[in-house]
């Protein structure tokens, strides 16, 4: 099954190529302080508003900090944050999408209820009153990204519960004596892993954008600590006559998230149980 | 076969709302069981057949509490299982275990086959820990599968090999009772036989007690000491498989029976072919009276006003119980 899966994954050249570039370009942010050639808050006032060149290949911010340095530095950030707030969301998205569909009756229609409303909360406004009162430090970052982004991974795996539940081998399993959670964590939870795994690529992406755009409208991680987001909005005032300044972390957010989705596009068909049964 | 029966059924119903419509309103009820009542000894077979649809699996599934009990009760080893706490009957699940239809649903793909097979073992933490892949290889070896198999997964086997990892996970606790749910009717019929004859196998090995639903009337009579015909969620016979056989009762069961071709040749030359009129009426909307009656080659207008009983019409020392108002 996963020689399979891996076959199928691979017939997409689009979703080969962008899980190598996210790896490749997680790897180098993950290893920046070995890799950045100079300090990420390096000030160097002798040289500011540098174009590209050979010391500086991404050239210099309006502190003559490396644009380089802080590409990776702050790719580790937002890389950091889509990741972990895509488990946030993700897992939160199962826990209450497999109990209602498990229990069904009033828990499912409680549970059902709330997705609902949470999905008709207008994210962005409620993201820039919140990051407003909190501290824009990392964690809570992540979780309130991760607590608006699981409502659909919840009803994707609400639907799957209901049919997965029905399955003879569940049966079998409350026939031997097993518990409810047992059942779910052993066997409806993993049988609903293809769906579960592609919510989460694709929110991977999602929170690196919305990350982002926090950050756009300062509301994100401050600096001195870079993120994408951040580098993006310090640059808006010379878009037009420093644009490497905007073209960089622009280009990086646009390719990550392009990437991430290829990739959770690709799963989606790899895992596609209807082709995979055998 | 003495003293008290293992499972004793009574009056046992199973009914499911049908709902329609926008808001779901609840418009009918299916009664898949309706009344049904038996007892099977210990270590005996007790065959189920009946057309598609006539409430076999949902009987099964009532009797080894799957599903909630419209109404009745199932007695097991003296116990009532309806007046379990969840925890006890989640105890009590180790000695009655069910072998379902389709050897393809019945195995989570996911896990290996030994994971499968170990489950019930870890559920009710029999043997040390340690100890349970041994059990695990013995009880493959035990269905006539290689005990290498357990590190395999289900997608390796083909469907007879997976009915036989689904009896032997069945088997695991050791229990007392097995529902077997149509277990042959989804394999190739060249292994039908091979599956039939482990399980007769088994059961004189391990002193097992079968509920044995099939709609093989061949496969009922090579399987089972007694066997209950049913009909739209109710019994309409039931008697030894040799009384049954020889000697059916009810219009449907002969029906059923005429539909087989003996293995005498003089039966076989006398078989004249009953063929049933109509389809089976909904279970949601049961024919007043005898629920036979739109199919009965002599019905009256009596049949169209009372529900014949189920009752004895045997022999001294051999019981053979028919609902119809005619036999
Ligand atoms: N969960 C359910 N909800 C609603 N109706 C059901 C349910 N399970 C079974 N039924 C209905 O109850 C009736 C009896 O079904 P059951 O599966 O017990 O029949 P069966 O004799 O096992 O048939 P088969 O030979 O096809 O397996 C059918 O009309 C079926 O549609
Ligand atoms: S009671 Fe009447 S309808 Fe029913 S089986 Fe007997 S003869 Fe036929
Ligand atoms: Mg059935």
């Amino acid at each position: 099954m996963r020689e399979l899966f891996w076959r199928r994954f691979a017939r997409r050249r689009a979703a080969v190529l962008s899980l190598a570039f996210f790896v490749v370009i997680g790897a180098a942010c993950a290893l920046a302080p070995v890799l950045a050639p100079f300090p990420f808050d390096g000030i160097d006032l002798d040289s500011v508003k540098q174009p590209p060149s050979l010391s500086h290949w991404m050239g210099t911010d309006d502190l003559g900090r490396d644009v380089f340095t802080r590409m990776l530095f702050g790719g580790r950030v937002s890389i950091l944050i889509g990741l972990l707030a895509a488990v946030v969301g993700t897992f939160l998205g199962t826990a209450i999408g497999a109990a209602a569909g498990y229990h069904g009756g009033v828990i499912d229609n409680v549970l059902m209820r709330i997705t609902d409303v949470a999905y008709a909360i207008p994210t962005l406004p409620l993201l820039i009153i919140l990051s407003a009162y909190s501290r824009a430090a990392l964690v809570s970052m992540v979780l309130i990204i991760g607590l608006l982004s699981w409502m659909t991974t919840a009803r994707v795996v609400r639907s799957q519960v209901l049919s997965i539940k029905e399955m003879d081998y569940v049966e079998a399993a409350r026939g031997m004596g097993a518990t409810d959670l047992r059942i779910l964590v052993r066997h409806i939870v993993p049988n609903a892993l293809g769906p579960i795994l592609v919510g989460a690529t694709l929110g991977v992406g999602n929170a690196i954008m919305i990350e982002s755009s926090l950050s756009f409208l300062g509301l994100g991680v401050q600096p001195p600590t870079p993120t994408w987001g951040n580098m993006l909005m310090d640059s808006q005032a010379t878009m037009v006559t420093k644009p490497w300044l905007t073209l960089f972390p622009g280009l990086a957010i646009l390719f990550v998230v392009l990437a991430v989705n290829f990739i959770g596009d690709a799963l989606r068909d790899a895992l596609d149980p209807s082709a995979s049964s055998r | 076969m003495s003293g008290a029966p293992l499972v004793e059924v009574e009056d046992l119903s199973l009914h499911f709302p049908v709902r329609q419509g926008l808001v779901r309103r609840q418009t009918g009820t299916v009664k898949a069981v309706d009344g049904v009542s038996f007892d099977i000894a210990s270590g005996e077979t007790l065959g189920l057949v009946g057309e598609s649809g006539c409430g076999k699996s949902s009987t099964g599934r009532a009797v080894l509490r799957l599903a909630r009990p419209t109404a009745g009760r199932v007695r097991f080893a003296g116990e009532d299982l309806g007046r379990l706490s969840p925890a006890s009957l989640r105890s009590a699940r180790r000695h009655m275990q069910m072998v379902f239809q389709s050897p393809f649903a019945s195995l989570n793909p996911r896990l290996s086959v030994g994971a499968s097979i170990r489950e019930p073992l870890d559920v009710h933490a029999l043997g040390a820990a340690g100890e349970r892949d041994a059990r695990v290889a013995e009880l493959l070896s035990l269905v006539g599968l290689d005990p290498g198999a357990a590190r395999r997964h289900p997608h390796e086997f083909s469907g007879g090999q997976r009915q036989r990892i689904g009896i032997a996970r069945a088997l695991a606790t050791n229990p007392r009772f097995v529902v077997a749910d149509e277990p042959i009717s989804a394999l190739d019929v060249s292994i039908r036989a091979q599956i039939v004859n482990l399980m007769r196998d088994l059961k004189d090995r391990l002193g097992l007690t079968y509920l044995f639903i099939a709609h093989d009337l061949a496969m009922v009579r090579h399987m089972s000491d007694r066997v209950a015909v049913m009909y739209l969620g109710r019994i309409v016979e039931l008697a030894s498989c040799d009384e049954l056989f020889d000697r059916p009762l009810h219009p449907y069961t002969r029906a059923l029976l005429s539909a087989v071709p003996s293995p005498d040749p003089d039966v076989e030359e006398g078989r004249i072919r009953i063929v049933l009129q109509g389809d089976v009426p909904s279970p949601a909307d049961p024919p007043s009276g005898c629920r036979f009656r739109t199919r009965c080659p002599i019905a009256t207008a009596r049949c169209a006003q009372e529900d014949p009983p189920l009752r004895d019409r045997g022999s001294p020392g051999l019981p053979h119980q028919v609902a119809c108002h005619f036999s």
